[in-house]
């Protein structure tokens, strides 16, 4: 009997709902049925304290994402993602996406202050510790089997860049498909992808997954911005210059504790804003992403019980920008030349952890990560050279976390993270979560942490050789302290959920300008304080209808000016839901996502706004045939996100209502 | 309830909760006692969580020739005060449950090691390394045992002790990690309400079956399990207690396994683990969760 393939998530509500009619218990054997004590499902996550624990448990705001959950509403890729939950949203220049967290996301921010892990290993490059959200995202969402979000400072063990939260992406395996799967989306904006994934957990023990995927859009091919409303600016019109091109590649063998990943992205994006000055309605203006991450680990287990983890990396990362650029004097595009950006960099990793029980009550893991960053090069050139910069760094860190139950209801977790930079010194990041437990299904968590993030390649050493920026002395890495009270209870199938914070965000790294020279630098910016609090509601009926409900608050002052951050929205409020609509084959998936008016640099403000995505998914009448239809902003609203300094406009309008077309075959 | 009084030649049976839950057992064990022993009495006693008020029950009665336990539970209250009786035991887990009571034998429901790996070449015919989690001294000399018939079959037994309940998310991740079936042995530390969850859902992360212990266990997720017939048992306790009420010691009884295997199995792990079972499997199991 060859069945279709089952999703894992499914399953697991499945699991709860079986969980809590089942006796396993000393009597089972007789035909006890004193059945109810698995009535709550609470899920797990590896990434709060880097090994599985009750959310409950864990040190921190967690929330999952499933297999499931991406599938049914829709998500176009890992923005979307991440657009849908509690105190998320990202802002899109047209060219890249940003994602901000609690209500910092300012304009500019390469996604730095996020740490990205592909199946528990650090992803984000080595220049501008970035990672895409888009297109340009390391993995095929379609192969994306959990995503874990742990808000807060996460620096005690993983170091920089967990600033203000740790997403950990949990990929497939061969076995999730045991066969293989096509997978093709089409849409207007000439959208189309197409992923072959072959998957296998063969008979030696080896477990072997290998996915390519293709993606291709047009995008809007007649974009309007007044603020080029001039005839030598086509009138305001970018006509036919928002293509984007990608590719992923990934590969995963496993065997026993030995493991091998490799994740190949590779991204063309043209840029349809003209933004860092370029000319207008040029087609020549465009960025590409190539990235390359290998990873082999292995996990042993000692006489003790303790797991030992040790895995070597290997990255390259490379950017090239082509920027078009008029040198004519009278502005007359008579002298056009292509400015070129360009960052190539390398990077290996040496990460070993040992995790397990001291006595009955204490569960300690302790680790070492050394980072050697053989390459940071950038440049930047067209007539002349403005930048050949050639840097290698390395970076040590040491932790430690213990986790110490002090009674069957309360336990405090300790933590501490020594991290040492050839550019700038040493840091400490300490972690203190007191986590109060009256009953299983109920956590109080006191949490209160520090985190760091380093100045980047990027910020320490680009410049365009003194036309507008120059070199910055002497920058440090900015710190943020954050108490955090959050609260969880789940009442059977419903999961009731706040909490409520203060951050203290020291020395930001931002642009500054130097009143004597009129150049930009990067320079530690003063004291930023940040508070706000959380709402949410997630149930998941027994008549299949889940819904997730979310609020956030935020309130994001710069202490020095008194004023809102830029791009800081005050209020946002999500709806999510999932309703069976005939069986469970057939799955609507509706989202709200109000979100409400932010700043931008130049000063107009982007309008609040509500979006409206709607996806239809199902199984077919064809053993392992899927086929979904999305309609995203479906009202078509109109909304802007607003710029960041490289750009003239203030704010840039969003994509109105776009159609994808989705279908799956295993086989 | 109160007791008949009965004969030294009588039988007693003993539940710990409501008799009418192991009604199929009593009825097979009666049936085939009576038939056996023409002129026997058989009554039935349910006895409560206070031992003086068990002793009272017990008082009221003559010391029957056999006491019939239904569970260990009741075995375990009924010894606590009657010490001399001979017990038969209708299931239990393990047999260091039946050797804490010393005038006691019975039927035990794990079944040998062989019988366990044969199900699991049926049922899954591509798996060549059996996992096996335990913490006892017991399950380490069963381990011992299970690694020699399992190479003997052309499986790998791959067992990962853990001390306590707190190992076993690392023993879950390591075994999980080399074989290709998890299979259950009672354990009340590694396999309990408590854990039964971590041990489930570990199982399906890696898509990898476990092999439950009971029927609760398949309803909740495990693949499949081996189960006895209640009636069955209940007509191989009445052959043991037939043995005992003609002279024969419980100790030259010793222990048995069920002599009748039954399969529940549930469907929708196998399609989750993408696995394909025959129908006449699926047919001839006692038990299909879907």
């Amino acid at each position: 009997m060859k069945t279709a393939r089952k999703n894992y998530p499914i399953f697991v509500g499945v699991l709860s709902t079986m969980l809590a009619a089942v006796c396993v218990g000393q009597d089972d054997t007789v035909g006890n049925d004193d059945f109810d004590i698995f009535s709550d499902d609470i899920p797990s996550v590896y990434s709060a304290s880097k090994y599985e624990q009750k959310v409950t448990e864990a040190p921190a705001s967690v929330s999952i994402v499933t297999a499931e959950e991406i599938k049914r509403y829709g998500y176009r890729n890992f923005g979307d993602i991440l657009r849908a939950q509690r105190g998320f949203y990202v802002t899109n220049d047209r060219n890249y996406s940003y994602v901000g967290v609690r209500g910092f996301g300012q304009p500019g921010d390469y996604n730095t202050r996020i740490l990205l892990l592909i199946d528990g290993v650090r992803a984000n490059e080595n220049v501008y510790d970035s990672f895409g959200t888009d297109n340009d995202f390391l993995i095929d969402i379609g192969l994306i089997d959990r995503v874990e979000i742990v808000r807060g400072p996460g620096s005690s063990l993983y170091g920089t860049s967990a600033f203000f939260a740790v997403i950990n992406v949990t990929t497939k395996n061969g076995r999730d498909y045991d066969g293989a799967e096509l997978a093709v989306d089409f849409g207007d904006q000439g959208t189309s992808s197409q992923r072959a994934t072959w998957g296998k957990h063969l008979a030696s023990g080896l477990d072997v997954l290998m996915s390519v995927s293709n993606y291709k859009s047009r995008g809007d091919d007649n974009l309007y911005y007044q603020e080029f409303d001039d005839p030598l600016s086509n009138n305001g019109h970018y006509k036919n210059n928002d293509d984007e091109d990608a590719a992923n590649v990934l590969v995963k063998l496993a065997y026993q504790g030995l493991s091998f990943s490799l994740v190949y992205q590779d991204r063309t994006k043209e840029i349809p804003t003209a933004s860092y000055g370029t000319v207008f309605n040029s087609p020549v203006s465009e960025t590409t992403d190539e990235i390359l991450e290998v990873n082999l680990g292995y996990t042993t287990y000692l006489d003790s019980g303790a797991e030992w983890a040790t895995t070597l990396g290997y990255g390259a990362y490379e950017y090239r920008g082509d920027y078009m650029y008029d040198y004519s004097d009278d502005g007359d595009l008579s002298y056009l030349v292509v400015n070129k950006d360009k960052t190539e960099s390398e990077w290996w990793t040496l990460s070993s952890q040992l995790s397990g029980l001291i006595g009955d009550s204490q569960r300690v893991i302790a680790g070492i990560d050394v980072r050697d960053n053989v390459k940071q090069d950038q440049s930047n050139f067209d007539e002349d050279v403005y930048l050949d910069d050639k840097r290698s760094s390395e970076v040590y860190g040491l932790y430690i976390q213990d986790e110490i139950e002090i009674t069957d209801k309360v336990t405090l977790n300790l933590g501490v993270r020594y991290d040492k930079y050839d550019t700038f010194g040493d840091n400490f990041s300490p972690r203190v979560a007191v986590i109060y437990n009256p009953q299983p299904q109920t956590a109080i968590k006191l949490l209160y942490g520090e985190a760091f993030r380093a100045p980047n390649a990027y910020e320490l050493y680009y410049h365009d050789g003194g036309f507008t920026t120059k070199p910055v002395v002497g920058l440090e890495p900015e710190t943020i302290e954050s108490v955090e009270l959050a609260v969880e209870h789940y009442m059977g199938r419903t999961l009731l959920s706040a909490s409520v914070y203060y951050n203290e965000i020291t020395d930001l790294i931002a642009y500054r300008l130097d009143p004597v020279d009129d150049l930009l630098f990067f320079g530690n910016l003063d004291q930023i304080a940040t508070c706000g609090f959380e709402l949410g509601l997630e149930s998941h009926l027994e008549n299949g209808l889940r819904y997730a409900l979310n609020y956030a608050y935020q309130d994001n002052e710069d202490d020095t000016t008194g004023k809102i951050l830029n791009n800081s929205p005050r209020n946002m409020l999500k709806a999510n839901f999932l309703m069976p609509l005939f069986q469970e084959r057939i799955v609507g998936g509706l989202e709200l996502q109000y979100m409400g008016a932010r700043n931008s640099v130049q000063g107009p403000e982007a309008d609040a706004h509500v979006l409206t995505n709607l996806t239809i998914s199902g199984d077919t009448q064809i053993p392992g045939l899927s086929l979904s239809g999305s309609i995203h902003n479906l009202l078509d609203e109109e909304y802007d996100d607003p710029g960041s300094a490289e750009h003239t406009q203030a704010l840039l309008e969003q994509d109105g209502r776009t159609f994808l077309v989705r279908a799956s075959y295993q086989f | 309830m109160s007791v008949a009084v009965i004969g030294s030649d009588d039988v007693l049976i003993v539940c710990s909760g409501d008799c009418e839950k192991s009604r199929a057992m009593i009825s097979g064990f009666s049936a085939s006692l009576e038939k056996q022993n023409k002129n026997i009495d058989v009554s039935e006693l349910v006895l409560s969580n206070d031992e003086s008020a068990n002793s009272k029950l017990f008082a009221q009665a003559k010391s029957p020739g056999l006491i019939f336990a239904v569970d260990y539970g009741a075995a375990k209250k009924v010894s606590a005060v009657s010490k001399n009786v001979p017990i038969v035991v209708g299931v239990a887990r393990s047999q260091s449950e039946l050797k804490a009571i010393p005038n006691a034998t019975g039927v035990v429901v794990q079944y040998p090691v062989k019988t366990q790996l044969d199900w699991i070449k049926r049922i899954l015919p591509q798996a060549r390394r059996v996992g096996v989690i335990y913490s006892t001294e017991e399950n380490h000399r069963w381990v011992s045992e299970a690694q020699v018939t399992a190479q003997k079959m052309g499986l790998e037994l791959i067992a990962v002790r853990a001390k306590t309940a707190k190992d076993l998310p690392y023993a879950l991740k390591d075994v999980l990690s080399r074989v290709d079936v998890l299979l259950g042995v009672p354990d009340s530390i590694i396999l309990s309400r408590q854990t039964a969850k971590a041990v489930l859902l570990a199982s399906f992360r890696k898509r990898i079956p476990f092999v439950g212990l009971s029927s609760s266990w398949v309803k909740a997720g495990a693949l499949y399990s081996l189960d006895w017939d209640a009636e069955n048992i209940g007509q191989q306790n009445a052959r043991m207690g037939s043995k005992v009420l003609g002279g024969s010691s419980i100790a030259s009884l010793g222990v048995q396994n069920p002599q009748k295997i039954e399969l529940n199995i549930n469907i929708k792990t196998a399609e989750y683990c993408k696995l394909d079972l025959s129908d006449q499997l699926i047919a001839d199991a006692k038990q299909v969760f879907n």
